[in-house]
């Protein structure tokens, strides 16, 4: 977790609160990926925004059919841990955001779509939003841990972002921001997705341009991103 | 129970510090917060502030009795403003008390905070709380003694000859306000080498705290070690008998 730090702070001035952006990390990363990887500290406190990094391994962010609740676990428990114990950070929808790139894409779709009532902002950064491909087109020794996590077939109504946004009810939607790098090799279902949401009206933009499925992308994105999240510079 | 390991810049020290928070966060399980005191616990020479977290059991001890623990590093200052180096003293009191509840959800004002601390780092507890009874209700040192004759404290890099009235204990404790005197609770081990410093820093503030202030002094078994650390920092915060919830407000 990084909280922005007052530059000039000393007892007796007044309490600086700030909204909270959950960011996810992608596959074979942890809660450490964001900070080692870029300058997301710096980007926090040029916002002044809170930056909660948690990890669920490989978990795809989902309550696994055969694992770990990691979904219920990244929805609701680290929201209401970090709000009980810190007392710097804004409550409510529209202080609070999700972040997250490739898997953690997908992770951050599935909270702002699933929990739109206690998230009012997306950025997703290079998304894995096919879980169809994912589940039924994995080679051979993926197989069974696609599976451990989805289970044998997709429940399109908690696992598809596509047929979650389809669903969502408008006032509730969330407001979104997806990047993806043209030779990233999730470039289909990005746009794929990108235009599932325009058609849906959804308060959408996305961006598109060279760029690959790494840190130097997801960077110099996430840099721009922050730019939406309400903070002040 | 949440441990929480903290980088954060000081500005009075003009660089960043890494302490530990010991948040019981079970204490919010009813939908509100029922901590009930905040103890600013000091490590002694040699240490940081991963001492008691390595060497105690601290976070069991704050959990059963529902206090939240905040461990700072302190280097070799002796918890003053240095002579020559860092203002410890100064970030202590003034910056990282006033910080910590701005941060996390944890108990503040006089009534509520504790400072605490064991070798250097009691005598720091001592230090602070008498030099700030405003802040402080109450004090515990362990091991430790006002005058404090070793070669791990670098002294000569804390203070010299002639300039050390803003931080000389026995100066502070004669002119502290009577009417808000902190509780002090100061226990050494019977083996301890700071056993007669302890003894006349005993006589010397019984005779300021006199027959009506909260002064208690014990010598138990044990020596100048982690083993006497821990059951004494165990048995202090249980001591405490925290009061129930409705008591305090």
């Amino acid at each position: 977790m990084v909280l922005p730090e007052k530059a000039r702070g000393r007892v007796g001035l007044e309490r600086e609160e700030y909204p909270v952006l959950y960011l996810l990390h992608g596959m074979s990363d942890n809660q450490s990926a964001w900070m080692r990887r870029t300058n997301i500290e710096r980007y926090a406190m040029d916002h002044k925004i809170a930056v909660v990094m948690p990890s669920t391994h490989l978990g795809w962010y989902t309550d696994m059919a055969r694992g770990f609740r990691y979904f219920t676990y990244i929805a609701d428990e680290i929201p209401q841990t970090v709000h009980r114990m810190f007392s710097c950070l804004k409550q409510g929808r529209e202080h609070s955001f999700v972040g997250g790139l490739s898997m953690g894409g997908y992770g951050a779709a599935m909270l702002a779509l699933r929990r739109s009532d206690c998230f009012s902002k997306a950025i997703l950064l290079s998304g894995a939003y096919d879980i169809y491909k994912r589940l039924h087109q994995a080679p051979k020794q993926r197989k069974k841990y696609f599976a451990n996590i989805f289970g044998k077939e997709v429940d399109a109504s908690t696992q598809d972002p596509f047929c979650l946004a389809e669903k969502l009810e408008e006032r509730l939607r969330p407001e979104i921001w997806m990047y993806c790098g043209r030779d990233d090799g999730l470039l289909e279902e990005n746009r794929r997705f990108y235009e599932t949401l325009l058609r849906l009206d959804y308060s959408v933009s996305y961006e598109e341009d060279a760029g690959k499925h790494d840190w130097d992308f997801w960077d110099a994105k996430i840099k721009s991103a922050m730019q939406h999240l309400g903070g002040k510079r | 129970m949440a441990w929480i390991q903290m980088t954060s810049f000081s500005e009075v020290l003009g660089m960043d510090v890494d302490l530990n928070v010991c948040l019981p966060n079970s204490a919010f399980d009813k939908g509100e917060n029922m901590l009930l005191a905040s103890m600013y616990l000091l490590h002694g020479a040699q240490g940081n502030c991963d001492d008691f977290i390595r060497r105690t059991g601290i976070e069991r001890y704050a959990k059963e009795n529902n206090i939240a623990v905040v461990m700072p590093s302190g280097y070799l200052s002796a918890y003053q403003d240095m002579a020559f180096g860092s203002n410890v003293y100064s970030y202590i009191s003034e910056e990282l008390i006033g910080q910590m509840p701005k941060i996390f959800r944890i108990p503040f004002g006089r009534e509520q905070q504790i400072i605490a601390g064991i070798s250097m780092g009691g005598r720091g507890a001592l230090l602070i709380g008498l030099k700030r009874p405003d802040l402080f209700s109450k004090i515990a040192c362990f091991s430790c003694g006002i005058d404090m004759q070793t070669n791990l404290i670098p002294w000569d890099l804390i203070r010299t000859e002639t300039d050390n009235a803003d931080f000389d204990i026995r100066q502070i404790a004669r002119n502290i306000d009577k009417e808000h005197l902190p509780e002090i609770y100061m226990q050494i081990g019977k083996d301890d080498m700071f056993l007669e410093s302890a003894r006349e820093s005993q006589k010397f503030l019984k005779k300021i705290y006199g027959e009506k202030g909260r002064f208690f002094y014990g010598e138990s078994d044990g020596g100048h070690d982690w083993d006497f650390w821990d059951r004494a920092i165990r048995g202090y915060i249980d001591s405490l008998q925290l009061p129930k919830r409705n008591d305090l407000y």
